[in-house]
């Protein structure tokens, strides 16, 4: 066994980041891991990577007063759809699924891909217990419903990407229950802003990375970017819900809401923006530039949101780019003073999170489109 | 990515409460102050913290259909904003493509009213935890 804290996460990235050889556990599982690989099974060697999900509570009582009648019709149709599951059938690696060259792989770009990886599978987790906590406190049949639906779904998509970091020679440490854990608290029209657009910004950037490989099927560095679509309509599905949910009152979309609103969606692009240029071996390898790729998928995801948010960011305004940039900008002035550290670094790191701030007030503060939410919330993914 | 965190000391897990007994629930206040408020059926301390043992069912599934761990606790324990929860005993591994349940103890830590109320405040300031980016924040790997 590769030995190293397992506890330590970025031990575990480091390790990954190696070129450690990817050698299978001996169990049964493992055949459906390649030919090629059972070859050289014949020490044990997975690195660990330890995940650390997050815990949440809410105000139970507030959710369990959401009344979904006003939405009932929709509700009921969405519901439908998600029990009926027709992606449960979806997420298996049939033949399309290639061997990945991991131990071939450019090192920073392995290093990227198996960031990518690692993220989205703790995403999906902690998704997945945020939900089952949101079912397991509810009293109302309608959440209690959806949310078992919801976390159903995200421990599926974290199977499924745990699958892939398996055959790049990293297992995933479930042992994070024996170690303390402390829950935090969201208010729930936070989670509804947060999750609503974390899923919406999930299908658009998912299906952009998937039509373009469809286009482009050279620059398809790993499978698992085939599984996409059904992925990202899952994502679509959970959207909706949460659409739906802040449907059932309006005072969530009105009002001194609407400057949460504006927060949240400027928030989420910023540094989605921030944290894709900090990947530009996987973007490139992708054959995607992170400029074009983040106003395809600010475009559709605004375009989605009209269905809830009576406004949208005006990403043609000039001090629009210009204001992702400088916060681009300053956010490596903050990483790179907290890697100098001392006086020195810690003097960058200031400054770097004033222009930083500075950058964001300046794009908070471009006046917002508005327009008219339309009476019913329902969209189907169309891109 | 928020880092792991050390698991606490635990003066029960060898001793009291192992897991081959009869699972039941105590409660125990710190001996350091005596000052508590009933608080929906809970005692909390203000400046206390106090712990319970709650008998908990661990289900861990490390299945490609579905990868999922999640403690319930057998005796309708909840737990409230800045509670943490440790559960007693050896790390639960399931080998992969398993589900392993198991019946186990788990301390509750509660959080102190002050906590509670600091914890209510403040949380939503965290909320970039619940937006999903596809990329952990270090700007290097």
């Amino acid at each position: 066994m590769i030995e190293f804290d397992p506890r330590n996460l970025a031990d575990g990235k480091r390790a990954a980041a190696e070129g450690a050889t990817a050698v299978l556990d001996r169990d049964p599982a493992a055949e459906d891991l390649g030919a090629a690989n059972s070859d050289q099974a014949t020490e044990v060697a997975m690195q660990d990577t330890l995940l650390t999900p997050r815990f949440y509570t809410t105000d139970f009582d507030e959710l369990d007063r959401v009344d979904v009648s006003s939405v009932r019709a929709d509700w009921d149709e969405l519901i439908g759809r998600m029990k009926a599951d027709p992606n449960k059938k979806h997420f298996r690696k049939g033949e399309g699924w290639e061997a990945v060259d991991w131990d071939g792989m450019e090192p920073q770009l392995k290093k990227e891909l198996i960031d990518f990886l690692i993220s989205s599978c703790t995403a999906e987790f902690s998704g997945c217990v945020l939900y089952k906590e949101m079912k397991r406190r509810g009293s109302n049949a309608d959440i209690t419903e959806l949310f078992g639906l919801m976390a159903r779904d995200e421990a599926r998509h974290a199977g499924f990407i745990n699958d892939a970091l398996r055959e790049a020679g990293i297992a995933v440490n479930l042992g994070f229950l024996t170690q303390a854990k402390k829950y935090t608290y969201f208010r729930p029209k936070f989670i509804y802003y947060a999750t609503y657009l974390s899923e919406k910004i999930g299908y658009a950037r998912y299906i952009t990375i998937y039509r373009h490989l469809q286009q482009h099927p050279e620059y398809r560095i790993h499978p698992i970017f085939k599984w996409f679509e059904q992925w990202c309509n899952d994502e679509f599905g959970h959207g909706e819900a949460f659409a739906l949910l802040m449907k059932t009152d309006p005072k969530l979309t009105s009002g001194h809401n609407v400057l949460w609103i504006k927060f949240f969606l400027t928030a989420v692009y910023s540094t989605m923006y921030v944290r894709d240029h900090q990947r530009p071996a996987f973007h490139k390898a992708l054959g995607i530039d992170p400029d074009w790729y983040a106003k395809e998928v600010f475009e559709k995801t605004s375009a989605i949101s009209t269905q809830i948010f009576p406004i949208t960011l005006d990403l043609e305004h000039p001090r629009w780019q210009k204001g992702l940039e400088r916060l681009q900008r300053a956010s490596l002035n903050v990483s790179d003073g907290k890697k100098r550290g001392g006086v020195g670094g810690t003097f960058t790191r200031v400054v770097g999170m004033a222009k930083a701030a500075a950058a964001f007030v300046s794009i908070y503060t471009i006046p917002a489109i508005r327009h008219d939410v339309p009476a019913s919330t329902r969209m189907e993914p169309s891109y | 990515m928020p880092g792991a965190l050390r698991p606490t000391p635990d003066p029960d897990a060898s001793g009291l409460f192992s897991s081959t007994e009869p699972l039941r629930m105590s409660t125990r206040l710190d001996t350091s102050s005596a000052i508590c408020l009933p608080a929906g059926g809970n005692t909390m301390g203000i400046f206390t913290r106090e712990r319970e043992t709650a008998p908990c069912t661990v289900e861990v599934s490390h299945c490609f259909e579905s990868l999922h761990a999640h403690v319930k606790f057998d005796n309708g324990a909840v737990v409230h904003p800045g509670d943490e929860v440790l559960v007693h005993g050896t790390e639960i591994m399931a080998p992969y493509g398993e589900v392993v349940i198991e019946s186990r103890t788990a301390t509750i830590t509660r959080a102190t009213a002050l906590q509670r109320a600091w914890t209510r405040l403040t949380g939503d300031l965290e909320f970039m935890e619940l937006c999903e980016f596809s990329f952990s924040e270090e700007a290097t790997l």
